[in-house]
């Protein structure tokens, strides 16, 4: 028999590939086979912007399709505020001026009406890890690829960002403390088994952390954490759990190297956060799975949900050692297919296959 | 119940995938003794988020669950679909699949009136998977320029405008038109995203409107969704959102291409095909159905009758990834005061609603996170008919109905059948006498699909047994004194004896009746205080049929009210639990 179960890649040598794509079109700035690091901007568009109306053709008194010939400065012309739009003689050496409310670009004449667009800035899109481009696609964006340690995280908080990886923490159970978000986590992504409280969020952006990545974090702050300058990840659950012992190793022994953090893809209702972390190496051959990987035993997997809400066994990760082709009635009295799991203190739990993430 | 127009000529098999947010199911119809029966069904995760991204290898791993239980292989070495079936027994005749993973349309709705066109365009919208980002009326206190940045900044798949009576206003529907053209011609400028439109308001404004968006949108006119301030009419709109939705969102999720190509009828949302086997079921019996289908992204509720159906969908709303969203519309206080015991606050609701989001498929196996996720879907099955009533212009609460139909995880994988039946009667406190029914299998969608092509196969799997009956369900209406008596019962079955009961108000009664056994049931209110749904004081005596759960007498009267004080609260949650079979 067959199982399915959802999958999280902890990978310390793979492939990555990782698309760059702008919010809203724009201009691609490299071309495929380049090589970019990780400061480099790849693609640029102007940032979301906002527009004002101005009724000339009502302010002057003309008809909607007669108003372009009263135009002072062509569509495109940057105006500031109290500049002349559009100037209508009229007897005895009067005229009627309509002015710009305010600082912008005379974006367009419509129906009417003017169009006036507040000053906008270029968002820069930057690579963020040190790799190939290997694709682009016009006025969108790139794939990037280069060959390093990949982590799937589970939530973000909105943002990309790269840093210093700074495991902070002894144990992947331990909590996030006042004296790891100081001076020395500047320029940092800063590693901890869970955080549960939000002065330490402000502290590591007062001090110039970079992000923060945890094995969990109530919902609470979860709330609060697109506030944030620095991207915040979590890579297990919510609530109060250690991180998975797979990560946090792979974390441990990336001490020091530069993490790309690259938040779900707006474009992708699907996607997961990642964590990136480029390493020098030749004929890489682990590709990211494809295809469904069946539960068997011997496979590393993370328990998902656990006997108590909200208690140890969330978060674990264990071994499968036996798969129950036939159901088996749970603690609640529901007959659900699962499998035997080794936790690493030698305890061995039923696990539904559902709850079941398989570690690859 | 066989239709004369067709007969069984041909045996051929048919695979139907459902490929849900969460789940994707695959169900196999064939004929066995001359006549189509539901073979088997198996389900994988489906595969539209990393590392696959491509919903096919969802379907794949599910034929191929079903292959390995069936021992018949389905899938050729390629992981292909083996089609048509061949003579050494493998693979299947025809393919087809319904679908509720791709993500809703994102809308923006324009009218006059909140009351008037805005409502009669969600009345429209509500029939398909559709989120509305945003809204335009005369109530709108935002500037024109901030309504455009709007506009712009949610980048809508589709703009719906509604307003003015068919030769009524036309100024206020035109100011509304100009600022959505205006939108769109800032957003054509950066964007090559290009929204559809939808007019259905005033017909004197549609070549106006063809007018001003040619350039600029994908326009489509169609007849006023309120030709009179008296008169709605929603079937063209039902209609072009529906396309829209398929066009737009359906044929684009990956890995599409080869789901389509396997199929032999067209791709079905699932929220469609399930609405159409209730309007069938509802014409086969010439009865009333009530649907009901809490999904991982969505919750659905049909209305059924033999020469109508009536659909709400709910993208804002569901068990999964939709949780999230849920946990926004969701009164914390209001899913706590229907768990049974204490020891959950609002925050660790919020840390569990957030893990579910997260791990949309994974399932509760503790006694906490079940009455949690019990607790949610109350909740959520509460909202979803205080809605579908306010829109359906019922003077009810719930429509009255023959048939409740019960569709989602949540129901069928209950640890005991009573407590499906318990959330479906404490969220939409039905009255009246009606059977309650679940799809175990998840086939319902199947069925639908298959039935605009092949009624056959549906009527014939239905009457297979692919519904699994919980029993019947007595909801009487009234206040009366706690204990009083409010109805006088008796059960009559053949070779069981006779059972009679006399069922006080308040009480929660369930009698045995075992799946599929017979019985014939009178019922008599105690007085003219107490309706069983043919009016006050009136009985009646009707043959019923077993199920998991049995005769179900529901007492407590309408609207159910639960005591303020959390202990006693709690206390009548556990008994009324341990009346259902805990």
């Amino acid at each position: 028999m067959l199982f399915y179960a959802g999958i999280t890649h902890v990978k310390l040598l793979t492939t990555i590939r990782r698309e760059r794509l702008l919010p809203t079109p724009g201009e691609v700035i490299v071309r495929r086979g380049q090589e970019v690091t990780t400061v480099q901007v790849v693609a640029r568009t102007p940032q979301q912007t906002s527009y004002t109306l101005v009724d000339g053709s009502q302010a002057l008194g003309v008809p909607p399709d007669a108003l372009e010939q009263y135009l002072v400065v062509p569509p495109g012309t940057a105006v500031t505020q109290g500049a002349p739009l559009l100037r209508k003689k009229g007897a005895l050496g009067s005229s009627k001026v309509v002015k710009s409310p305010l600082d912008g670009v005379l974006y367009q004449v419509t129906n009417g009406r003017i169009i006036i667009q507040k000053r906008t800035v270029l968002f820069e899109l930057r690579a963020l890890m040190a790799s190939e481009v290997a694709q682009v696609f016009p006025n969108q964006g790139v794939v990037l690829e280069t060959s390093g340690s990949l982590i799937q995280a589970l939530w973000d908080s909105g943002k990309d960002g790269t840093g210093k990886i700074q495991v902070t923490t002894a144990t992947p159970a331990d909590t996030l403390a006042e004296d790891q978000v100081g001076a020395a986590a500047r320029g940092a992504v800063v590693v901890a088994g869970n955080v549960d409280r939000l002065d330490l969020l402000h502290q590591l952006e007062d001090n110039g952390g970079r992000g923060l990545i945890v094995g969990s974090m109530p919902a609470a702050l979860c709330r609060q954490a697109h506030a944030f300058s620095f991207p915040i990840f979590i890579t297990d659950g919510i609530g109060h759990y250690p991180m998975a012992t797979p990560i946090f190793d792979l974390l441990q022994q990336s001490q020091e190297r530069t993490a790309a953090l690259f938040g779900r893809q707006a474009n992708r209702r699907d996607s997961r956060p990642e964590i990136a972390i480029p390493l020098p190496a030749t004929n890489v051959a682990d590709k990211n799975t494809r295809r469904g990987e069946t539960i068997a035993a011997g496979q590393t997997v993370r328990i998902v949900r656990a006997r108590e809400l909200l208690a140890p066994h969330q978060g674990q990760v264990g071994t499968v050692q036996a798969v129950y082709s036939h159901a088996r009635t749970t603690h609640v009295g529901a007959r659900l297919p699962g499998a035997d799991v080794l936790l690493p203190d030698g305890q061995v739990i039923f696990v539904p296959h559902a709850n079941l993430d398989l570690i690859l | 119940m066989t239709p004369d127009s067709e007969t069984l000529h041909v045996s051929e098999s048919f695979l139907v995938a459902d490929i849900g947010h969460t789940h994707t199911n695959v169900a196999l119809f064939d004929v066995v003794r001359s006549s189509y029966r539901f073979i088997g069904c198996a389900q994988a995760p489906t595969t539209l988020s990393s590392p696959w991204h491509n919903v096919t290898i969802g379907i794949q791993q599910a034929i191929a669950r079903l292959a390995d239980c069936l021992q018949r292989p389905l899938l050729d070495r390629q992981g292909w679909l083996i089609t048509p079936a061949n003579s050494a027994g493998a693979g299947v005749d025809n393919f087809a699949a319904t679908v509720s993973a791709a993500a809703p349309l994102k809308t923006v709705v324009v009218g006059l009136l909140d009351e008037v066109s805005l409502a009669s365009a969600r009345r429209a919208l509500q029939t398909i998977y559709a989120r509305e980002v945003d809204h335009l009326s005369l109530s709108d206190t935002r500037s024109e320029a901030e309504q455009i940045d709007a506009i712009i900044q949610h980048r809508p798949d589709l703009i719906f405008i509604a307003g003015g009576t068919d030769g009524g206003d036309t100024i206020q529907v035109t100011r509304r038109m100009e600022t959505v053209a205006t939108a769109l011609e800032l957003l054509a400028q950066t964007d090559v995203h290009r929204p559809e439109v939808v007019f259905a308001g005033n017909r004197q404004l549609r070549a106006a409107a063809a007018n001003r968006f040619k350039s600029i949108a994908n326009l489509h006119a169609i007849d006023n969704v309120r030709p009179t301030l008296e008169m709605e009419q929603l079937h063209p709109a039902r209609q072009i959102a529906a396309t829209l939705y398929e066009d737009l969102k359906v044929s684009t999720l990956p890995g599409f291409d080869d789901v389509a190509a396997w199929c032999q009828y067209p791709v079905m949302p699932t929220a469609q095909a399930f609405a159409r086997i209730s309007h069938y079921l509802a014409a086969v019996s010439r009865g009333r159905v009530l649907g009901l289908d809490v999904g991982s992204d969505s919750v659905t509720l049909v209305a059924a009758t033999p020469d109508s159906n009536q659909l709400l969908v709910r993208t804002d709303l569901g068990l999964g990834s939709s949780l999230g969203n849920a946990a926004a519309v969701l009164d914390s206080n209001a899913v706590l005061n229907w768990m049974p015991a204490n020891g959950v606050d609002a925050e660790t609701l919020h840390d569990f609603v957030m893990n579910k989001t997260l791990y949309p498929y994974s399932l509760p196996i503790t006694e906490t996170e079940l009455r949690l996720e019990q607790a949610i879907t109350r909740e959520m099955l509460r909202q979803t008919a205080a809605q579908a009533a306010a829109s359906w212009g019922a003077k009810d609460a719930m429509p009255t109905f023959n048939l409740l139909l019960l569709r989602g995880g949540i129901f069928h994988t209950t640890p005991r059948p009573g407590q499906a039946a318990l959330m479906a009667l404490d969220a939409l406190q039905p009255t009246g006498i009606f059977a309650l029914a679940v799809d175990r299998y998840g086939a319902l969608p199947a069925l639908g699909a298959l039935a605009a092509h092949k009624p056959l196969v549906a009527v014939q799997a239905l009457e297979g047994g692919v519904l699994v009956d919980l029993g019947w369900v007595i909801a009487l209406t009234g206040r009366g004194q706690a204990g009083q008596k409010a109805l006088d019962l008796r059960l009559e079955t053949d070779g069981q004896g006779t059972l009679e009961v006399e069922v006080p108000f308040g009480a929660l009664e369930v009698l045995p009746l075992a799946l599929g056994q017979k019985a014939r049931l009178t019922l008599k209110p105690a007085s003219r205080q107490f309706d069983i749904g043919l009016g006050p004081g009136e009985g009646h005596s009707l043959t019923v049929q077993g199920g998991l759960v049995g005769v179900i007498v529901d007492a407590r009267g309408r609207p159910l009210t639960l005591p303020a004080n959390q202990a006693a609260r709690g206390e009548r949650l556990r008994q009324w639990l341990w009346d259902m079979g805990g």
